[in-house]
């Protein structure tokens, strides 16, 4: 079974670096392979860095990437703080939806002779009347909290 | 800096919000982790190295540049603790690993060899050739190789920048060095004997 490391691979890594080597070191690479696999693939990857950063090409500037982040920040917050009227908006949809439909339920219910045939469709209407003014009573809570919210900012 | 924001923050539905947008940006730059001067001399530090990983581990030039400022704007927009230079290197790569990582799942980075092209053994020749030899491995023993034998991270500082267990990059790193070593000595045949091979 091959060894996994090598107690002078460290040496040899600093030797490749700096170009000091002994003679010891280097037999010693002749003759252990973990220190030869890694003294090859160390120079490759070196010489592969030194060329990569050597090269001409023009970064991003730094201002930008400061800039571009702020910019981010700055959105990330303010959708923080549009989060509470977001919210709701979003309640005084769904309240006003429910007052819509319990309104168009109705028209429906005044329309056909549906119901009277069906007893289960009038148990959901008896209740109708019910969720439509907790819906709009909702739909108003959430307008008048949301108004609060915006004079509370204003000032 | 300006940034030409409005007065006010619009909602989404067009109409201004209450919320100064003074405050909010005020409160934004709060929350960045370092000021503009700290950001300035990690970015001359770091840049360039980082610029060189993205290069070389994901294979694509085209990304690059996307992946480096992605990088820095993720670094730059989390709250982080603070950090000495080496930590600060260290959370860069990190993220620049992930990005690549998250890329290679999207499958929009292709770039291990057999997926590019097959290179049979007549077309490795000289540098150009070691480096798609290099892509001949697996991503994640790119990353290995690198920020071990360039970067010279620890094996702790490894397993922090790639989410790996620290008691397994030794075996890993082992075995992508095996593996680059193997190829790279194929490269470094003369031509005739890697005919023969």
């Amino acid at each position: 079974m091959r060894r996994l490391y090598c107690d002078q691979e460290a040496a040899v890594l600093d030797a490749s670096r700096s170009g000091q080597w002994n003679t010891e070191l280097r037999q010693h690479v002749g003759s252990c392979s973990v220190c030869a696999d890694a003294l090859l693939v160390a120079e490759f990857l070196q010489e592969e860095n030194r060329l990569a950063t050597s090269e001409s090409v023009s970064l991003p500037s730094r201002e930008f990437l400061w800039w571009k982040s702020q910019l981010l920040l700055k959105h990330r917050a303010m959708k923080q703080a549009t989060r509470p009227i977001e919210l709701l908006r979003t309640f005084a949809y769904l309240a006003s939806s429910i007052t819509l439909s319990w309104f168009l339920m109705n028209l429906v219910q005044a329309g056909t002779e549906l119901s009277r045939y069906s007893a289960s469709l009038q148990y959901v209407f008896s209740w109708s009347g019910g969720y439509a003014l907790v819906g709009g009573a909702t739909s108003l809570l959430c307008v008048a909290v949301g108004s609060l919210y915006l004079l509370w900012g204003e000032k | 800096m300006s940034i030409g924001l409005p007065d006010r923050a619009v909602l989404p539905s067009g109409k201004p919000c209450a919320a100064p947008v003074g405050k909010i940006a005020e409160d934004a730059e709060k929350k960045t982790s370092m000021d503009e001067a700290a950001f300035r001399a990690l970015y001359d530090r770091t840049a360039r190295p980082l610029w060189a990983y993205l290069l070389r581990i994901s294979g694509d030039r085209d990304v690059v540049d996307d992946l480096l400022q992605e990088s820095y704007c993720r670094f730059l927009s989390a709250q982080l603790p603070q950090m000495n230079h080496a930590e600060s290197k260290s959370y860069l790569f990190r993220i620049a690993t992930n990005l690549m990582n998250d890329r290679w799942r999207q499958r929009k980075l292709i770039t291990t060899l057999d997926e590019v092209e097959q290179v049979t053994e007549e077309h490795l020749e000289a540098r150009a050739q070691m480096r798609q030899a290099f892509l001949l491995l697996k991503p994640r023993e790119r990353q290995l190789l690198w920020l071990a034998y360039v970067e010279g991270s620890s094996h702790r500082e490894i397993a922090g920048m790639t989410g790996l267990r620290a008691t397994s990059i030794r075996l890993l790193l082992f075995r992508a060095r095996r593996r680059l070593a193997g190829v790279l000595r194929v490269c470094a045949r003369p031509s005739k004997e890697k005919l023969s091979v």
